[in-house]
């Protein structure tokens, strides 16, 4: 897989899995944990859309579904290449570990956010001759 | 992270990887290559010319070296969404009492 990044972030959390599944997949709690949402389907093939002020709806769509252990996502960013959200918990002591891991993200589009290489990968893309920015 | 895969020319990428390792010469580069020494020198030509890799004189060699700047760069921009997931964990924790003082 060419072009991407990602972050890792591990939290633990005083509460049993359950609990915090719960809290990481239910309707309401994630409108208010994560952002305003539309109807929420967490079931394979299901997936709910992240309002947003700026351009237009994220879209989240399940790619796995574990209960109480493991929910990864398609996320989708109008007009960028989808990345991946995957939250994965595991029991520790009387609590639970979420491993949150956001990968493939398109590395390019921070390049332009930063004025990285500005220019330079349109230049560079002509040169591999496929012309087509990702 | 691997930020420098952006660069889609997988020799390249190779050699990015390379210097990634540590300050390498020409000769020693193409040493890891079936693609001909001048095909080298033009890869490395177009490297240093997008701000990536550096080179310095030393007696007769020229070295390469990685330029670091676009990697800090490229992780300063991915810090946006690690902050956004700190906030949203955060929050969730809020959540996760929230549910536990009305269920």
């Amino acid at each position: 897989m060419d072009g991407t990044c990602g972050v890792r972030l591990t939290r633990y959390y005083c509460a049993a899995p359950r609990e915090v599944w719960a809290a990481l997949t239910d309707a309401m709690s994630i409108a208010r944990w994560l952002a305003p949402v539309g109807d929420v389907d967490l079931a394979p093939g299901g997936g709910f859309e992240v309002r947003r002020d700026d351009d237009g709806a994220l879209t989240a769509s399940v790619r796995a579904f574990e209960i109480e252990r493991l929910l990864e996502l398609d996320w989708t960013v109008p007009g960028e290449e989808p990345s991946v959200v995957r939250f994965e918990l595991r029991p520790d002591g009387d609590g639970t570990v979420l491993a949150l891991d956001h990968r493939l993200i398109d590395a390019r589009v921070g390049m332009r956010a930063m004025g990285i290489w500005e220019g330079h990968l349109a230049r560079l893309d002509a040169l591999l001759g496929d012309g087509e920015t990702r | 992270m691997n930020a420098l895969e952006a660069l889609a020319e997988p020799t390249r990428r190779r050699i990015v990887e390379l210097l990634a390792e540590r300050e390498r010469s020409a000769g020693e580069i193409a040493s890891h290559f079936r693609t001909s020494r001048p095909g080298i020198s033009r890869h490395l030509r177009v490297l240093r010319e997008h701000g990536l890799v550096r080179a310095r004189e030393d007696g007769q060699r020229r070295l390469y070296s990685l330029d670091p700047v676009p990697l800090q760069e490229l992780d300063e921009w991915l810090q946006q969404y690690r902050q956004f997931w700190d906030n949203r964990l955060d929050a969730l924790e809020t959540e996760i009492r929230r549910r536990r003082r009305t269920h």
